[in-house]
């Protein structure tokens, strides 16, 4: 039997969404520093994929990425980007996975609960970058939450490279989503249980 | 000097009157308003009585509110089996939320099918999407989200009355409208003047009135059926008892939606324990919801 072509390489990427209905240029910036991404190569990733937005997204990632590509071109290093994608992100997100503990990369996600969600339900490594810009914000509030009961990094935007090492960390021992039940609670079916209580029907 | 008092003006008579009546009114609608707020505890109902259909209204709104109730409501697997009709509720130019609620009921319907349980006919059809007018569009001015606030007031009157145009017309004839039994939100704009519209409509207790009217011709039914009478009204349906879901964005602060929906809604629940302060009874953490 003939073994499956293997790549040269295998990849290890890292996909950054800015979200789709703020623009969020402080992610953009700070993940398309030279010093960012000398960090990433240092941990070994290959890849670093970008959702950047609207067309002042588009224009941060075209410049920066110009000035970056010469130098990242002999280190065997690609950037990509593009501004939206209407069917949704799971797909991109699935990607980062890898075929192994090794190749698995990350994704680095502006704070919105859909994004979040979407990473914790895809099961990939995630740091979450609350847009500080923002006023009366409870994003960082969820961010620190997550990051507390180890389901994702809290990213911050002054330096982002220090969540390149701690995605490592969190790897290792990552829980699971969806949290799990106790089983203790008064409601065991949760939101059934509460119903049915306000239906008058028994519990069961 | 005693003449004074004894010879009044008509005019200041009148206005005596008048001023006694709205008194007596003002004293009236707040005890009216009072018992409509604090309400006893549901009394107990059989669960899928094939006499008693069981109405939910589901209220959807942008994206990720919409996102997050559906996800919630996929772990009721049997919804359709225990509300023989549910209602969701969408804004104007929110096709999104419509596309899901009917992606939403496919799915319930299929798994219901594959878990082998007996369905009755028309469970998968018996919903509506109705779609009222938006109360606040973002970045509208505030004068005139007043005014489209209230043209959604009227809407959702409507649909709660079971008169929407977008009830389908089988639902729609007055012996089989039906007010909800439970509404759902978890805050989207709209589900504050949902719930609005359920408080004044029991202000005036016109819920009741259809009620009695409906139940009274169930049980002539039932009667004719079977030889003893049995008593099928139960007393909360249509009662429109409210469930507000906090958003799982929420860890440490109540969304505007649910600060001002707290006082009004018999069940507040949130999806972190932070939220629920000490010697605080209405608000309710179940343990983790969103999956």
């Amino acid at each position: 039997m003939a073994n499956p072509e293997l790549p040269a390489k295998a990849a290890k990427r890292c996909f950054v969404t800015i979200g789709a209905t703020a623009s969020f240029n402080g992610l953009l910036k700070a993940v398309l520093e030279p010093g960012f991404i000398t960090e990433l190569q240092r941990v070994g990733y290959t890849e670093l994929r970008i959702q950047y937005g609207d067309g002042a997204g588009e224009e941060i990632f075209e410049t920066r990425t110009k000035e970056l590509r010469d130098a990242l071109a002999k280190d065997n290093f690609d950037i990509t980007g593009f501004g939206f994608n209407k069917t949704g992100l799971r797909e991109e997100m699935t990607r980062v996975k890898g075929q192994s503990i090794e190749t698995e990369g990350m994704v680095i996600s502006h704070a919105g609960s859909g994004s979040i969600l979407d990473g914790l339900r895809g099961g990939v490594p995630l740091v979450v970058v609350p847009n500080t810009d923002l006023l009366h914000n409870h994003q960082v509030e969820l961010a620190e939450i997550l990051a507390e009961q180890q389901y994702v990094v809290y990213g911050k935007l002054s330096h982002l490279s220090a969540a390149i090492e701690e995605v490592e960390i969190l790897r290792r021992n990552m829980r699971a989503w969806p949290p799990v039940r106790s089983g203790e609670e008064k409601y065991k079916h949760g939101l059934a249980d509460v119903m049915a209580e306000e239906m008058g029907w028994q519990i069961d | 000097m005693l003449d004074i008092g004894l010879s009044l003006s008509s005019t200041r008579q009148l206005m005596l009157i008048v001023s006694a009546t709205t008194f007596l009114l003002l004293t009236v609608a707040f005890f009216r308003l009072i018992s409509v707020l604090s309400r006893e505890p549901p009394s107990p109902r059989p669960r899928r009585s094939a006499l008693d259909p069981t109405h939910v209204l589901i209220v959807l709104g942008s994206g990720g509110h919409t996102a997050e109730m559906l996800n919630i409501l996929s772990q009721t697997p049997h919804l359709q089996l225990d509300f023989t009709y549910r209602t969701y509720v969408v804004s104007s130019g929110d096709d999104f939320s419509a596309l899901k609620a009917h992606d939403f009921e496919k799915s319930l319907l299929s798994n219901l099918e594959t878990s082998g349980i007996s369905i009755p006919e028309g469970t998968g059809t018996n919903y509506d999407v109705v779609t009222v007018y938006r109360a606040r569009k973002v970045h509208q001015s505030l004068l005139t989200a007043q005014i489209s606030s209230l043209r959604c007031l009227w809407d959702c009157f409507a649909v709660l009355r079971g008169t929407h145009r977008d009830i389908g017309p089988q639902r729609r004839t007055r012996a089989t409208r039906l007010y909800p039994d439970l509404i759902l939100t978890n805050g989207p704009g709209t589900g504050v003047i949902v719930i609005l519209a359920s408080i004044i409509l029991r202000f005036f207790g016109s819920n009741s009135r259809a009620n009695s009217w409906w139940q009274s011709t169930k049980q002539t039914v039932h009667s004719a059926g079977s030889r003893e009478r049995q008593n099928v009204s139960y007393t909360q349906a249509g009662q429109m008892r409210s469930i507000f879901i906090e958003s799982w964005a929420r860890v440490k602060s109540l969304s505007l939606s649910g600060r001002l929906l707290k006082p009004f809604v018999d069940r507040f629940v949130v999806q972190w324990p932070q939220l629920v302060e000490e010697g605080e009874s209405r608000v309710e953490y179940i343990g983790p919801l969103i999956t």
